[in-house]
């Protein structure tokens, strides 16, 4: 059964449950609603940016529910990024964050992954300012408590 | 628009990918330097991931990274997976949200004691040698630790001395969520009259890795684990297969995998090997067995028809480490390929060290015994991996080929060997070889003759090439011969008149052509095939292009991968 998603900008989209049900939020909303007609409204997410959810949603319609489980070995987390999801998220830095929000807000865990994972992978082999510039990001340390956390952390850094 | 990286729960998720290496071998352990870097940008960062750059500690690699005991005291409250295995304390650890505690050294029992004492919501523990010889402390001091602790799912005890069964028993019962159990170098585990023999109704995966003989009855821990679905277990002549494989079939209806402890080089080390009667006895304990990873002197035909008889249809990987092999055994290897139907992976090591097969200049099983398991046609259409750990085919080219010099390899040369030919007939016919030399299976006959002139097949000769498996070039039905079967003719004329590594790279281009990649280094000149495994390399990879989802074969130092 179809269902439709409307967005922020008032675009519709129609969708097959299954493939809207990748939302967790989507999924409670319709459970909690019941079978009903009515368009399910996401006031959160631009119509462009929903269109790459729903692309995302689609190709991975089949893929098994994830399942975390919080005493595993955080060394034992992969790093890697399927191929297609790294064509998916070659987008700009603007798109990459409003995917990150989108994800978030519609409890696509899945995706919100792959979109942390690419801004890791952004963020590998940089320095702090370089972190800074690459994002935007203001520096609101003092010149005191930026050196003692040099300091602090210093064992961490690559020789 | 809001940013997503002054959001903490983004931060912390971004910083989760950062904050260690994916490291597969524990020893290979990287700095989370990008995660330093992190901190540094701006406060939220630095107070959100924080925490992340303390979550894993290893005081082994503590020293030797230099972190500073007195700034890193406060800091280890984040430690949420501690790994202690050292002497001395460098840096004591106020962590109460551990969720894997490793303990790993005698002197540290009353760190031990208190970090499990303060940890309750503790999932994995693994306790080495609390009990020494030189070192005892008050068992109940052990006892009522290990009581405190109640979330467990993994539990592992080694090294432990003079204790009794019941109370590792009553360990496991006071977790209910206890999945897994490993009791390792256990000595003298004491079975008394079990009082309250509760069930251990999660426990999936139990590991024996004891000395039996000291620890007499400990397999009645099977009995109590109506759930067990994988069995490790030591391997040696002190096993009680029988109790063993009794508690099992009575008490562990859905048991499916058996594995020993043991890999291919402690087998060899310490004589563990199984058995003929104790595998035939243990494998017919399973209603319906998935996995199967023992040492064995020798595969027989008792052996492999007590196992598939049972468990032909459910076997799904194998594993077996033997000390030699001969045709027996690989009569035995195709009876396997061909009635498991549902194989997904098949491997023979020899018990000479190397799980990677990767090692080219041990002592190689015949290449004549090997060809045994390509009598039978395999039915194994699932199967992925193959490896033949004691199939050597590589040498260097002064032991085979000794009167034959060096020669760099590229296709240009080969091409100018044949140009240079004295021009010269090369005749050869591989039927006789196929037939006495190999002593297989005769109905596919390839017989032909080879006759060539300055590097080119005689235009009389083409079409007398014939292979029952390959219809190759015919001009008078001018079909076109597929690059497949033109490479194939050259391994094949090259199987007889080629005396040096050529045979190696011939081989590697007709596999190409098959949609497979030789990982052996071609280029190493001083590297060629036996002659003697020649034939079977071809036989096997005959066979194994038939193969569906076949991607990997290791035999020796031959490894090859599929690429299509």
């Amino acid at each position: 059964m179809p269902v439709t998603l409307t967005s922020l900008d008032d675009v519709k989209f129609t969708v097959d449950k299954d493939v809207a049900e990748r939302s967790i939020l989507i999924k409670n909303m319709i459970e909690d609603v019941g079978e009903s007609d009515s368009p399910i409204p996401l006031p959160n997410v631009s119509s462009a940016v929903l269109k790459k959810v729903i692309e995302y949603c689609e190709h991975h319609r089949n893929d098994p529910v994830q399942v975390q489980d919080e005493t595993d070995d955080p060394r034992k987390r992969s790093n890697d990024i399927e191929e297609w999801d790294m064509k998916f998220m070659a987008v700009d830095q603007e798109m990459l964050f409003e995917i990150i929000l989108a994800a978030n807000y519609l409890d696509i865990k899945p995706l919100l992954d792959v979109g942390c994972k690419t801004v890791a992978n952004i963020i590998k082999g940089k320095t702090p300012e370089e972190i800074r510039k690459t994002f935007n990001i203001v520096n609101d340390f003092t010149p005191e408590e930026e050196a003692q956390i040099k300091k602090e952390n210093e064992w961490a850094e690559d020789r | 628009m809001l940013h997503p990286l002054a959001l903490p729960e983004i931060i912390e998720k971004v910083g989760s990918f950062l904050a260690w290496r994916h490291a597969p071998d524990i020893t290979a352990i990287v700095k989370p330097s990008d995660l330093a870097s992190c901190v540094r940008v701006n406060r939220i960062w630095h107070q959100t991931l924080t925490p992340l750059i303390w979550t894993v500690f290893r005081d082994d690699v503590a020293a030797e990274w230099g972190i500073p005991a007195d700034s890193a005291a406060s800091l280890t409250k984040h430690v949420r997976f501690a790994y202690l295995s050292q002497g001395s304390q460098l840096i004591p650890i106020h962590s109460t949200k551990l969720r894997h505690l490793t303990l790993g050294h005698q002197d540290r029992m009353w760190d031990a004691l208190n970090l499990v004492c303060t940890n309750k919501q503790l999932a994995r523990l693994e306790w080495l040698a609390p009990f020494s010889s030189t070192h005892s402390p008050d068992k109940n001091l052990v006892r009522f630790a290990l009581s405190t602790v109640t979330s467990l799912t993994s539990l592992a005890l080694d090294c432990w001395r003079n204790s009794f069964l019941d109370d590792v028993i009553a360990i496991a019962q006071s977790n209910p969520d206890l999945q897994s159990l490993a009791l390792g170098s256990l000595i003298n585990l004491k079975v008394q009259h079990i009082t309250n023999p509760q069930l251990l109704f999660n426990l999936t995966e139990l590991r024996l890795e004891s000395h039996w003989g000291l620890n007499t009855g400990i397999e009645f821990l099977v009995r109590l684990c109506p759930r067990l679905s994988t069995l490790w277990f030591r391997a040696d002549s002190t096993c009680p297969y029988s109790a063993l494989a009794l508690n099992l079939a009575e008490c562990c209806p859905v048991v499916a995998s058996l594995k020993c402890v043991e890999g291919a080089k402690d087998a060899q080390s310490r004589n563990v090997m199984c058995t003929n009667d104790g595998v035939m006895c243990l494998v017919q304990a399973p209603h319906f067995l998935i996995h199967l990873e023992i040492p064995v002197k020798h595969l027989t035909y008792d052996m492999c028809d007590a196992l598939l008889d049972q468990h032909a249809s459910s076997l799904k990987s194998i594993r077996f480490y033997i000390q030699s092999a001969d045709e027996e055994d690989f009569f035995c290897v195709n009876e396997i390929l061909s009635r498991c139907l549902n194989l997904t992976s098949f491997a023979l090591n020899d018990s000479d060290g190397d799980d990677c097969g990767m090692d080219i200049w041990k002592q190689a099983w015949r290449a004549e015994d090997i060809c045994s398991m390509l009598v039978i046609p395999w039915n194994c259409s699932k199967l992925k991996t193959l490896q033949l750990t004691g199939a050597s085919p590589m040498c260097y080219l002064e032991d085979d080929y000794p009167d034959e010099g060096y020669f760099g390899f590229d296709s240009s040369d080969e091409k100018d060997e044949h140009d240079a030919s004295d021009g010269q007939d090369h005749q050869g016919s591989i039927s006789e070889i196929t037939t006495q030399d190999m002593d297989v299976d005769t109905d596919s006959q390839w017989t032909f003759d080879i006759v060539m002139e300055n590097g080119e097949l005689k235009d009389d000769q083409k079409g007398s090439i014939m292979s029952d498996k390959y219809k190759v070039y015919d001009p008078f039905m001018d079909i076109d011969p597929t690059p497949s079967e033109l490479a194939f003719d050259i391994v094949l004329q090259l199987l007889e008149t080629d005396s040096k590594h050529m045979f190696l790279g011939a081989f590697s281009d007709w596999l190409e052509c098959l949609g497979w990649s030789l990982q052996t280094d071609v280029e190493m000149c001083e590297l060629a095939i036996k002659k003697d495994h020649k034939h079977l390399l071809i036989e096997l990879f005959e066979c194994v292009a038939t193969m569906p989802v076949m991607d990997q074969i290791v035999m020796g130092g031959v490894k090859v991968v599929k690429t299509c």
